[in-house]
């Protein structure tokens, strides 16, 4: 059975173009539309990996990804940024919160799911 | 070795020929002896036999004689019959004799004389006399001086007793007849003992008659033996014979074998012996033969077991050698191994023709020649020009000698390296040759050389810098090392500082500071211009500035100690003191003066600080709405992005074939939409960059690199689609680019806009991009074949949005940004663009930004 992946993503279309992705590429993917949900799931699933959007209602990505952090039986798994903040600066700042990876959007369909399995 | 065993071998084959002669020989005699005995016996046999007939012979006679009546009466005829008999057998008996009953001679004739004389005194005529039976006499000496045996046979009358008549016998003839002409050889013959050991017959002169124990007392073999002839028996016997009489004579081995003649009442015993010479000589002829043939097989012998032995010899050498041979060669492969395998190049060249003869794989990959190619050279071919002379020289007088040295070498491809090579002689199948080992030492050398270039460096700051400088050993304070300022301020000379330390020299004038200096430098490693005052050699009190560190130099922890000479300074500070004290004293004269002016001024002041306060509000705003706009630009960058990621994420799906299959016209139309997608990404990035540039935001990550490699790497981005055009591409970079401290980034991303319109406007021909240096600025230009910029277009083709040949429908895509963000950028970077161009007659864009935009103000 191919691995769990957690995606933390509050905008529909997104989170379905990601799960359409993986789902083909024989990843079992679970899905919350918020951070404090993102963080329940991931201590109760203990995903694979997590595809881990910046900015999400009420506690952004930087959070999450600070919380997620906090505990430790996640320690070994990758929280991959997926996000369209592409300012200079985003990408060191998502990494000093705790991301393992970064990935911007707009992804491009033919490598992300090399990219994400890079990660793992 | 060899010759021991050779003696062995001979010694060992002498032993078995004696023992093979002696055994043979020693068979032979043995058959040859038993022979001997065999024929001797038969002698024996038929003497014996002889004389018992001769004595069964007369016996019957006299017996005969006995029975007739005259004898028996002794009468007158009796006596004649007497007489006749004894003539008609004169030849054999030497007298016939009538004894009575008494013992007392009735007849005898010849010899009348002894008539009537008793005789009962002898042994045998007292033992037939007793015995009434025939009986025979011992051999005695008759009174007429011969030997003789006599036989007497006794005569009855009825059954009465009446005497004997008895014959004398000639011994010596009886003898010849029967012993004497036993001959066995030149040396054998026969004796006779009588029953009481009285030898009756014995050729040796003297021995005849005497007793057998007598004769022989010397040699107690033929003692026994005699014993043995006395009890009746028949033998065969071998004894030595050293004496006759008194005379030792060379010592005889004697054969005898012996047998008893049994006569009437008694026997004798007849023995025959003969010289063992007898024997030898019969075997002296087989003897000389079997010597002949042992000599023969020992003499075939030897030589077979010569032959053997060097057979042997050669076999053993044979392997010896194999084995050296199969030493030799492992050795050999060992050799081969060692230089082919060899990860240094290796070669072999002939002494005095120096033609390479054989190198190594690692020779002939590390200096790009073929291995056929390699042999065909000869040693100066790796030489460059001016070391060929010095390298045939050399080689000239290495002969017998190792050496190493450094020599340039040329490789195939004409490069130069640096190399040592190390050298011996060696045999190389029979060249008189030399081996080489090669270390490539080029990377070394350009190490070293950048490395002394740095040490020359920092010694040219360390002694050009115009503070005097200090390097002293933590642990004993002496000074290592001092600069040429340090020497000319404190007027000691290099030999007189280095050594010592600064407390011996004195150097602080206050020693307080000294312990003030130690301390801080202890405390803190370092200390930062700490004001002390110094004395130079001569005496002279200078005020400094010392600076300090500590640093590790060849591994030990010393002190760097900078002093800045401030007296200069302290001198003017002092001066200006004295200047100021003197303007106090004006401006106090002045200040009344002044004060009345001040209140004028201080109404002015206020008017200002309000102005000033309302500028710092507006300033405020201004500042918020450029927060604000920033605030903006992210949100929408962000927002638009988040819809598009949408777009072109479900439109690559779809193109992918990942949703399902799509005809030709679907294929078509979402190939448009993900064009338009990507435009608008272009766009986004485009407007978010200008709007970043022009709110100031855009900060330049400026570090050094090397320029060549980066526009190569941009030229190779575009190359295929300058192919794809059927465009050449033609890069024209001058020999010394080197590295440039800029926005790598952001200057490849000009350049590559630059080397963009270029392919996108050009339809055939080329497109150049040179670069060159230009004062402290790189000048890059980037030309193309393409359709060119009309002469009214070319002032506004660096505003945003603006693209030529704008018309009803889009030619060329891109967002008509491109080239405004550009001159931007150089902007930024402190450099700029500008372009020249023919409509139709293509167009040179042209940047120049600094080589180090840092440096610039």
């Amino acid at each position: 059975m191919k691995d769990t992946l957690l995606i933390i993503e509050d905008n529909p279309q997104n989170l379905y173009l990601m799960r359409f992705l993986l789902e083909k590429s024989g990843f079992v993917v679970i899905e919350a539309g918020n951070g404090r949900d993102g963080i329940a799931m991931a201590l109760r699933y203990k995903p694979r990996a997590i595809l881990l959007d910046i900015q999400l209602p009420e506690m952004d990505g930087y959070a999450v990804s600070a919380e997620l952090k906090k505990h430790g039986e996640l320690a070994g798994v990758p929280i991959i940024a997926v996000t369209s903040y592409a300012m200079v600066g985003d990408r060191e700042r998502i990494l000093a919160a705790g991301a393992t990876g970064y990935i911007e959007k707009p992804i491009n369909p033919e490598t992300f799911v090399a990219e994400i399995e890079k990660y793992l | 070795m060899k010759k021991r065993t050779l003696l062995l071998l001979i010694s060992g084959f002498v032993a078995v020929c004696v023992l093979l002669f002696s055994a043979f020989y020693d068979e032979a005699k043995k058959t040859a002896v038993q022979k001997l005995n065999e024929e001797q016996m038969i002698h024996a046999k038929q003497a014996a036999r002889g004389i018992e007939e001769f004595f069964r012979t007369w016996t019957g006679i006299l017996t005969s004689l006995a029975r007739m009546d005259e004898i028996i009466n002794n009468d007158a005829d009796g006596k004649r019959y007497m007489g006749l008999f004894y003539e008609a057998h004169q030849e054999q008996i030497r007298s016939v004799t009538r004894v009575n009953e008494k013992g007392t001679i009735l007849h005898t004739i010849p010899h009348s004389l002894s008539i009537g004389s008793n005789i009962s005194s002898q042994k045998h005529v007292q033992e037939i006399l007793k015995e009434h039976k025939p009986v025979v006499s011992d051999v005695f000496r008759t009174v007429q001086g011969f030997d003789a045996v006599s036989l007497h046979v006794p005569v009855f009358k009825g059954a009465s007793f009446k005497g004997s008549i008895a014959i004398l016998i000639d011994f010596e003839s009886l003898a010849k007849r029967y012993l004497e002409v036993i001959k066995i050889g030149e040396t054998g013959y026969a004796w006779v003992v009588s029953r009481d050991g009285t030898q009756l017959y014995n050729p040796v002169p003297g021995f005849t008659g005497k007793s057998a124990f007598e004769n022989f007392k010397d040699f107690p073999s033929m003692i026994s033996m005699v014993q043995d002839m006395l009890q009746g028996h028949q033998g065969t016997v071998t004894y030595t014979f050293d004496k006759v009489g008194n005379q030792t004579v060379a010592p005889v081995r004697q054969n005898a074998v012996y047998l008893p003649i049994r006569i009437g009442n008694t026997f004798w015993s007849i023995a025959v012996a003969s010289s063992e010479k007898e024997v030898l000589s019969t075997l002296s002829s087989f003897r000389n033969r079997l010597i002949l043939v042992v000599v023969v097989i020992f003499i075939g012998g030897m030589l077979l077991s010569v032959i053997g032995v060097k057979a042997w010899f050669i076999v053993v050498e044979e392997e010896k050698r194999k084995r050296v041979e199969n030493e030799l060669r492992s050795s050999e492969q060992r050799y081969r191994q060692l230089f082919e395998q060899n990860p240094a190049p290796m070669l072999i060249y002939e002494r005095g023709t120096l033609r390479i003869l054989a190198v190594n794989g690692a020779f002939t990959e590390q200096y790009g020649y073929s291995s056929e190619k390699a042999l065909s050279l000869i040693l100066t071919d790796l030489y460059p020009e001016d070391e060929k002379g010095l390298i045939i020289e050399l080689a000239a007088r290495l002969k017998g000698l190792a050496y190493v040295g450094e020599w340039h070498h040329l490789k195939a491809d004409g490069s130069i390296i640096t190399v040592v090579a190390r050298s011996h002689d060696m045999d190389y199948s029979g060249h008189d040759a030399r081996i080489a080992v090669i270390s490539d030492i080029t990377e070394r050398k350009k190490m070293e050389n950048a490395l002394r270039q740095s040490e020359e460096r920092f010694f040219k700051a360390f002694h050009a810098t115009p503070d005097a400088i200090v390097i002293s050993r933590a642990a004993d304070g002496l000074l290592l090392e001092v600069n040429e300022m340090f020497l000319s301020l404190s007027g000691y000379s290099r030999d007189e500082a280095l050594n010592r330390t600064a407390v011996e020299l004195k150097l602080w004038a206050d020693p307080n500071d000294r312990k003030r200096y130690d301390a801080a430098v202890r405390e803190q490693a370092r200390v930062r211009d700490m004001e002390a005052r110094f004395r130079t050699k001569s005496g002279k009190i200078l005020d400094g500035f010392v600076s300090g560190e500590n640093i590790v130099l060849n591994n030990e922890l010393c002190l760097l100690t900078i002093i800045r000479d401030i007296t200069e300074r302290k001198k003017t500070e002092t001066e200006l003191e004295r200047h100021r004290l003197h303007l106090e004293e004006m401006v106090r004269e002045r200040t009344t003066e002044l004060e009345r002016s001040q209140r004028a001024l201080q109404n002015l002041l206020d008017d200002m600080s309000k102005a000033k306060a309302d500028l710092e509000a507006a300033n405020e705003r201004l500042k918020e709405l450029d927060r604000l706009k920033s605030a903006f630009l992210a949100t929408m960058s962000h927002e638009l992005r988040t819809p598009l990621n949408s777009i072109i994420g479900f439109t690559g799906i779809m193109l992918q074939g990942l949703a399902g299959p799509l005809n030709e016209e679907q294929v078509k139309q979402m190939t448009m939409v993900q064009g338009s997608a990507r435009h608008l990404l272009a766009l986004i990035n485009d407007v978010l960059d200008i709007s970043k540039i022009e709110a100031g935001q855009l900060a330049l990550s400026v570090a050094s690199f090397e320029l060549r490699p980066s526009v190569e790497k941009m030229v190779k981005l575009v190359l295929p689609l300058a192919e794809k055009k059927g465009l050449d591409m033609k890069l024209e970079l001058s020999d010394d680019l080197g590295t440039a401290t800029t926005d790598q980034r952001r200057l490849e991303q000009v350049i590559l806009n630059l080397l963009n319109n270029a392919i996108k406007f050009t339809e055939k021909g080329h497109v150049r991009i040179s670069c060159r240096i230009e004062d402290d600025h790189y000048v890059l230009s980037v030309s193309d074949t393409g359709i060119g910029i009309r002469l009214e277009e070319i002032p506004k083709i660096f505003q945003p949005f603006h693209q030529i040949d704008t018309g009803l429908t889009r030619k060329y895509e891109g967002t008509g940004l491109g080239l405004s963000i550009c001159k931007k950028l150089l902007d930024i970077m402190g450099g700029d663009i500008h372009v020249e161009s023919q409509w139709g007659g293509g167009s040179i864009f042209t940047i120049r930004f600094p080589r180090n935009t840092g440096a610039l103000p």
